[in-house]
C-alpha cells in the first residue's frame, strides 16, 4: 500500500468519524453522551480535509504531475476534496452542526468509493499542464462542488419541511437552520455550480479541440453534462426570474442533483473520449 | 461555622408571602452594609419572583433561620409565622446540591429556564462588590455559575420552547429568517399581543392587525406600528404577508382553505405560516394540507411545549449526574480546606523537632544546608499523608485521618493554644 492511498483511507475514516461525532452531537446515538462530540465532529472533518489534500501531493509527487482525475478513483476523491473545500473554507460561515451531518457522510461514502476503486487502471492525458485542460478540471470539480453542497440544503431543507408538516420536532429540528435560509443556500450554490459548470464546458471544448483537434461535442460526458446544466438552469429561472418558491422547487433540486450524478458515473458504462470514463 | 442555606421558593410557597419575602437590590444592599453587627462570616443574597435565598455561613443552622426570618420582619414588615411554614434550609453538601441545582434551572418553575443563572451571577458580583463574599461562597458561587453553565452545554434541558407564545416564534424561526417577514393579526387578544411582541423581538414587522373592535385594533396596530385594517379586508394583504396569527371569537372559521389555495398560487409559493390560536378555531384545518402552508393552532403548539417538557425532564437525570460530580468535587475542596488547619500544625511540630535536633548537631552543616535538609525531610514526611488525606477528602473520610493525626501527634493541645478556627463544610 502506498503513502497516498494511506492517507486516502485516513481522510475517509476521519470523515466517518466525524458523521458517527456528528450522530453523537445530536444525541441520535447513545443519548447521554452530546455536546462535546460537536468540535470533534468539526475537527475530524478537517482533518480529512487535509489528510485528502496530502493524497494529491503524494499522487502527484509519485507521478512527477497533478493530474486528480486520471482515474475514477482519483475523480471521486477530488470530488470529495473540492466538496469539502466549499464547505470548510469558500462557505465557512454556513458552517452548522446539521450540515456538517448530512455532509460528513456524503463525503465517507465519496472517499469510501474511491479507496475501493482505486486498483483501477490510470489513462494517461495528453497535454495535462495545459491552462485549458487545469481550468476545466478545477470549474468542474468545484462546479460538482456546489451542486453538492446544494443538495444538502436541499435535505435539510426536505428534512425541515417534513417534521414542521407532520408536526413531529425532533431534537435535531433545534440545531437546522431556517427553511428560508435553506431554500437559499440551496439557489446560491446552485447558481454557482450552473457558472462554473459553464466556465467548465467552455474551456473543455476548447481544450479537446486544441489537443485532439476536434470538439467533444458528441461524447457521453458532455451532453449529459450539459443537460444537467439546463436542468439547473431552469431551476434557478424558475426560482429567480419566476418567483417559484417552497417545498417543490427544492425537491426538483434533488432530482437535479441525482442526474447530475448520472451524468458524473453514467458515462463509465458507455463510449466516452472522458479520461476517467473507462 | 457551616454553610447554611434558608429561604423561600415557588414549590412551597404561594406568590402572596414571595411578594411580602422579596428583597429589592436596594434592601440587599443595606442587609449586606449592617453585616458588621451579625455572626456571619459569608453572606449572598438572591431574591426573584420564584425564590427569595441566604446563603451564608453562619454558626448554626438556628442562626441562619433566625437571622432570615429576622432580616425578612426588619425590612419587609413579614411576620415570621406567616413564612415559617414554607421556609427550607439546606446545610454543607445539601446546600452545595441545592445551589447547583438552581443554577442549572433544575430548581426552576420551567425546568432548565436561563434567567436564573444570571440572577445568581448577578447576586454573586453584589456581594462580592460588598465584600461579604470571601474564600468559600466566592469559590462555591464560582463553581455554581461553571456547573450552570455545564449543564446546559453538556445536556438538553434549556432546549425547546415551553410555552404557546415562544413555541410559535421557535416556530416562525425554523421557517423563516425573521428578518423583512411581514405579520399580520387578527384578533388582538393577550395570547395575539404576546406572540407579537416575540416576533417583533426578532426581527419581524407587524405589519397589520384587524378585530371586530376597530378602536382596539387601532391602539393595538400602534403599539407595533401597524396598519389597522378592517376584519372583512384580510385577505387583501395575505399577498404580503408571511405570518398570519389568528384570534377573532367568531364562532365559524373566517380563513378557508380555498381562499389559502388561491392565495398561495399568487404568491409561488412563498411559505405561508399560520397561528391559529383561536377557540373555536378560526382557520379550516385542512389548510394545512396545502404545500408550504404550515397551520398550527393552540393545541399543536401546546402539544410541542409538551414534547418541550418532557424533553427537558429526561435530560435532568444527565444533569444530575453533573451536579453530583460537581458536589463530590466541591466537598474535596471544602474538606481539604478543613483539613489545613492540622496539616499546618503538623508541618509546624514536625519543622520545631528537626529544628531541634538539627540545632544539635552544631556548625557540621551549614544554615544553609540545614534548611535544605528540613525542606526535605519535612516534605518526605509529609507527602504520604498528604496524599492519603486527598484521596480520604473524595470519599468523605478525612475526619478520621485528621482525628488520627491530632491524637497521634498531640496538635489538639498544639490547637487549643493557638486556637485556629474551625470551620466545617
Amino acid at each position: 500500500m502506498n503513502l497516498a492511498l494511506m492517507l486516502l483511507i485516513a481522510s475517509g475514516i476521519c470523515y466517518a468519524l466525524s458523521f458517527v461525532f456528528s450522530l453523537l452531537s445530536f444525541g441520535l446515538i447513545f443519548k447521554g453522551l452530546r455536546e462535546h462530540f460537536r468540535r470533534p465532529a468539526f475537527f475530524l472533518l478537517r482533518v480529512g480535509f487535509l489528510a485528502a489534500t496530502f493524497y494529491f501531493a503524494a499522487e502527484a509527487v509519485e507521478h512527477g504531475y497533478f493530474l486528480p482525475v486520471a482515474s475514477f478513483s482519483q475523480a471521486l476523491a477530488f470530488l470529495s476534496w473540492a466538496l469539502a473545500f466549499v464547505y470548510l473554507v469558500l462557505l465557512s460561515s454556513v458552517k452548522t452542526d446539521s450540515f456538517s451531518l448530512v455532509l460528513s457522510p456524503l463525503l465517507t461514502v465519496f472517499v469510501s468509493l474511491a479507496i475501493v476503486t482505486a486498483h483501477l487502471p490510470v489513462k494517461t492525458v495528453p497535454m495535462t499542464g495545459n491552462v485549458y485542460f487545469v481550468m476545466h478540471i478545477a470549474s468542474a470539480f468545484f462546479a460538482y462542488a456546489a451542486f453538492s453542497l446544494s443538495f444538502v440544503a436541499s435535505v435539510l431543507y426536505l428534512i425541515g419541511h417534513h417534521q414542521l408538516k407532520s408536526k413531529q420536532l425532533s431534537h435535531s429540528s433545534q440545531k437546522m437552520p431556517s427553511l428560508e435560509e435553506l431554500e437559499k443556500l440551496v439557489y446560491q450554490s446552485m447558481v454557482w455550480g450552473l457558472l462554473l459548470l459553464i466556465l467548465a464546458i467552455g474551456v473543455g471544448l476548447i481544450w479537446s479541440k486544441t489537443v485532439y483537434g476536434h470538439i467533444w461535442v458528441s461524447d457521453a460526458k458532455t451532453i449529459s453534462t450539459v443537460l444537467t446544466g439546463i436542468v439547473y438552469g431552469a431551476l434557478i429561472y424558475l426560482h429567480y426570474v419566476s418567483s417559484f418558491h417552497g417545498k417543490r422547487g427544492v425537491s426538483l433540486s434533488v432530482l437535479a442533483f441525482l442526474i447530475l450524478l448520472l451524468s458524473f458515473v453514467g458515462p463509465r458504462f458507455v463510449q466516452s473520449s472522458h479520461h476517467f470514463v473507462q | 461555622m457551616g454553610l447554611f442555606i434558608c429561604g423561600v421558593s415557588h414549590h412551597q410557597c404561594p406568590i402572596e408571602i414571595r411578594e411580602k419575602v422579596y428583597l429589592s437590590s436596594e434592601e440587599i444592599l443595606k442587609i449586606y452594609q449592617s453585616l458588621n453587627h451579625e455572626q456571619i462570616e459569608e453572606l449572598v443574597i438572591v431574591s426573584t419572583c420564584n425564590r427569595s435565598e441566604f446563603y451564608g455561613i453562619f454558626p448554626s443552622l438556628d442562626s441562619a433561620t433566625n437571622f432570615f426570618t429576622r432580616i425578612i420582619q426588619n425590612f419587609r414588615g413579614c411576620n415570621p409565622r406567616e413564612i415559617e411554614p414554607c421556609l427550607y434550609h439546606y446545610s454543607d453538601d445539601a446546600a452545595v446540591r441545592h445551589l447547583y441545582r438552581v443554577a442549572s434551572g433544575l430548581d426552576s418553575m420551567v425546568v432548565g429556564e436561563n434567567e436564573i443563572l444570571g440572577q445568581l451571577r448577578e447576586a454573586f458580583r453584589v456581594a462580592s462588590d460588598m465584600g461579604t463574599a470571601h474564600s468559600v461562597l466566592f469559590r462555591l458561587f464560582e463553581k455554581t455559575l461553571k456547573i450552570g453553565k455545564d449543564v446546559r452545554t453538556k445536556t438538553k434541558i434549556n432546549e425547546g420552547a415551553v410555552s404557546v407564545p415562544s413555541v410559535a416564534l421557535d416556530l416562525a424561526q425554523k421557517i423563516f429568517n425573521l428578518s423583512e417577514e411581514k405579520v399580520m393579526v387578527l384578533g388582538t387578544g393577550e395570547m395575539s399581543l404576546q406572540i407579537c411582541q416575540g416576533l417583533k423581538r426578532a426581527g419581524a414587522e407587524i405589519a397589520y392587525a384587524a378585530g371586530r373592535d376597530f378602536e382596539k385594533t387601532r391602539r393595538f396596530a400602534m403599539d407595533f406600528g401597524a396598519q389597522p385594517i378592517v376584519l372583512g379586508e384580510w385577505n387583501e394583504k395575505l399577498f404580503e404577508t408571511d405570518i398570519l396569527i389568528t384570534s377573532t371569537s367568531a364562532q365559524e372559521p373566517i380563513v378557508f382553505r380555498g381562499e389559502i389555495q388561491k392565495q398561495m398560487e399568487a404568491r409561488k409559493h412563498r411559505p405561508l405560516f399560520i397561528i391559529d390560536i383561536a377557540l373555536p378555531r378560526n382557520v379550516e384545518p385542512d389548510v394545512h394540507t396545502l404545500e408550504d402552508v404550515y397551520l398550527y393552532n393552540v393545541d399543536d403548539l401546546k402539544q410541542v411545549a409538551a414534547e418541550n417538557v418532557k424533553l427537558r425532564r429526561r435530560e435532568i437525570q444527565f444533569a444530575e449526574e453533573l451536579i453530583d460530580e460537581a458536589v463530590i468535587s466541591f466537598k474535596s475542596w471544602a474538606t481539604q480546606v478543613e483539613a489545613r488547619p492540622t496539616l499546618e500544625l503538623l508541618e509546624e511540630h514536625i519543622g520545631r523537632i528537626l529544628e531541634e535536633e538539627l540545632s544539635k548537631m552544631g556548625e557540621t552543616l551549614s544554615e544553609e544546608q540545614k534548611a535544605k535538609l528540613k525542606d526535605k525531610i519535612r516534605s518526605r514526611i509529609l507527602s504520604a499523608p498528604l496524599e492519603k488525606i486527598k484521596d480520604a477528602s473524595r470519599q468523605g473520610i478525612t475526619h478520621r485521618y485528621l482525628h488520627a493525626l491530632r491524637s497521634l501527634f498531640r496538635l489538639d493541645e498544639k490547637m487549643e493554644n493557638t486556637k485556629q478556627p474551625e470551620r466545617s463544610l
